[in-house]
């Protein structure tokens, strides 16, 4: 089976590849602003695609599926029922799925649950990068302030950590503040 | 459900309201109405989002993820009976504007036709019969078929450019070929020769003359005057959950409509509809079209044509049952539609005046009391008054199509693929 995705970026791409690969699925992965997507779906026969929901591509996808019945379709329905997944697919990850008329709901349940469950992983792993960032800003200035210190004035590390704090302490700010302050102007005060 | 009352003491089912567009001259009746705070004054908190397909519209929309959206006026009709995309059950109450597309050749295929016919410059129907020269031409010398691109397939620019090329006996499936292409990258799919014409709204047309790579032929008023373009549409269920929303909405969008079909205003409105978060291109390419004035070949003075975009007058609001009918006859006619289906009732179920009257009167306006009116029998040059509530509604083909008589006029359509017997049985013609 060929699973062809359009508009979505590689390194997301690459993660569902190798998920998919083990169930024998062949994905080809189609990320050119360019070319031409009459050519490619004409050439590869997809059964299944997955769109970016945003891409302006897809109403060529729509005039594919009214030119040949063979072509994959808007799916936003499994069989007769309403479909929370392919909602939440759109909505949360953006993506829309198109896929020929013969195949089988369950299989389509199963690769959207697959790609949700992906991207809903590598949201919460961003949301976690997101929130640890001020932190890891807050480090990075202090130890860019303390390298300044250690090569400016020839402290040690430890005499450079102790500085910053007595600065810290007798302005009443906090430790980075101090930091930050020093290396945007070169001074403590 | 909570309900809030907004200012006027209309309780609200819903406030936070999101709805799409797609960045085209058009889509000026959702953007005045933010920026003029109309949607404000209904107690409704509006996002505008910027879509880029009408596929994604169109599933939004159907899915919930927007609210209400900008769709060609074709959509909600072949959304209902799941012609080139899923089946969808969307409902519009009201127009947003008539007119406004236009038919665009690149320079070769127009000095091509220029060269068969010097009136082609002037004359869509000539312009037709020139190109239908060249293709019999390309066709004895075995060229490739000549490709046009339109934006979706179910589109008023797709039935418009068919209609137009039928009109010389081009058959638009048989010899030429038709592509989709977004509006955004139509210009650009001209400049690499990827394709000779397209069909789509403004401001694409007058920016493909402006960088002299094409001429215009045809525009839409000259196919079918004052024809709806783009339509509100919202999913059925979303308007029965919701309907003093929907109201809200539609007391908001027609207040922006009149704005915005005042000739003074048109310059404002251009400034505003043609910033980054809507349509991102130079002010003076969007305002050409919006004041007026048909750009069709570069170096020449643009042509007056006041009616290029209607937002209000003519009744143009109105979602009259006779165009989604006329929309029907085109799936018919270009095969898209097969099975036979009762046009009275389908139309009925999608394109609903009655919404839209309520809406009307709430802020002051009379609608038409009828929901079907006769096309093709108003000249512009017969209208001796310059009415408001009445426009031209010719044909390019001096077609008529009477009350009723949407069957009869298909039956007359040339290389039509229609099963007219199957249809007759369907729907009883009640025309005298």
């Amino acid at each position: 089976m060929k699973v062809l995705l359009i508009d979505i970026d590689d390194s997301r791409a690459n993660k569902i590849d190798s998920i998919l690969a083990s169930a024998g699925i062949e994905l080809i992965n189609f990320n050119n602003q360019h070319a031409d997507i009459y050519h490619i779906v004409g050439e590869m026969h997809p059964e299944i695609i997955l769109v970016d929901t945003n891409s302006a591509n897809r109403d060529t996808l729509e005039h594919l599926a009214q030119l040949n019945k063979e072509y994959p379709r808007t799916v936003i329905k499994l069989g007769n029922n309403r479909s929370e997944s392919i909602n939440r697919l759109a909505a949360d990850a953006g993506i829309s799925i198109y896929a020929i008329d013969n195949m089988p709901p369950r299989l389509l349940q199963s690769l959207i649950d697959i790609t949700l469950s992906f991207f809903h992983s590598i949201d919460r792993l961003r949301a976690e990068v997101l929130a640890l960032k001020p932190e890891i800003d807050a480090r990075q200035i202090l130890n860019s302030a303390k390298k300044f210190i250690v090569d400016t004035y020839g402290l040690t590390d430890e005499q450079a950590t102790d500085l910053l704090n007595k600065n810290a302490n007798r302005q009443g700010r906090s430790i980075t503040d101090v930091a930050r302050q020093l290396m945007e102007t070169g001074s403590f005060v | 459900m909570p309900t809030i009352n907004n200012k006027n003491g209309i309780r609200l089912e819903k406030t936070d309201i999101s709805l799409g567009f797609i960045p085209l001259t058009d889509c000026a009746p959702l953007v005045i109405a933010l920026e003029k705070g109309y949607f404000r004054n209904e107690g409704l908190n509006v996002t505008l989002s910027r879509e880029a397909s009408w596929a994604g519209i169109r599933d939004k929309v159907g899915l919930g993820i927007l609210d209400g959206a900008q769709m060609l006026a074709s959509i909600p009709v072949a959304s209902r009976l799941g012609v080139g995309g899923p089946r969808i059950d969307m409902i519009s109450a009201m127009v947003l504007d008539l007119n406004g597309n236009a038919i665009t050749v690149n320079n070769d295929l127009y000095d091509h036709l220029f060269s068969v016919d010097p009136r082609s410059e002037f004359s869509p129907l000539i312009a037709a019969q020139a190109l239908q020269c060249v293709v019999e031409e390309n066709k004895r010398a075995k060229r490739p078929k000549l490709r046009f691109g339109v934006v979706y397939p179910c589109s008023t620019q797709s039935y418009e450019l068919r209609y137009w090329l039928a009109s010389a006996g081009i058959d638009p499936d048989r010899d030429i070929e038709i592509v989709v292409i977004p509006p955004s990258k139509m210009v650009t799919a001209m400049t690499d020769g990827d394709i000779h014409g397209f069909c789509v709204g403004e401001p694409w047309n007058t920016l493909a003359v402006q960088q002299q790579l094409g001429h215009v032929v045809a525009t839409k008023y000259q196919l079918w005057n004052n024809s709806p373009e783009k339509v509100f549409a919202v999913s059925e269920s979303w308007s029965n959950e919701n309907p003093a929303t929907h109201q809200a909405i539609l007391r908001a969008l027609i207040k922006a409509c009149i704005w915005l079909d005042k000739k003074e205003n048109r310059k404002t409105a251009a400034k505003m509809i043609s910033q980054a978060p809507y349509i991102a291109l130079p002010e003076e390419t969007v305002a050409l079209s919006l004041m007026g004035l048909s750009l069709k070949h570069f170096g020449q003075m643009p042509e007056k044509v006041d009616d290029f975009h209607v937002f209000h007058r003519y009744s143009a609001n109105f979602p009259w049952l006779n165009h989604a009918e006329w929309f029907i006859s085109q799936m018919y006619r270009w095969g898209q539609l097969t099975t036979p289906i009762n046009i009275e009732e389908t139309v009925a179920a999608v394109y609903k005046p009655s919404l839209f009257r309520i809406a009307a009167e709430a802020v002051g306006l009379e609608s038409p009391s009828i929901d079907r009116k006769t096309e093709g029998n108003l000249h512009e040059k017969n209208l001796l008054m310059k009415s408001l509530q009445i426009g031209p509604n010719q044909f390019l083909d001096g077609q008529v199509i009477s009350v009723g008589g949407i069957i009869k006029y298909l039956e007359q359509q040339s290389l039509s693929k229609a099963d007219i017997p199957a249809l007759r049985l369907i729907n009883v013609q009640k025309e005298a």
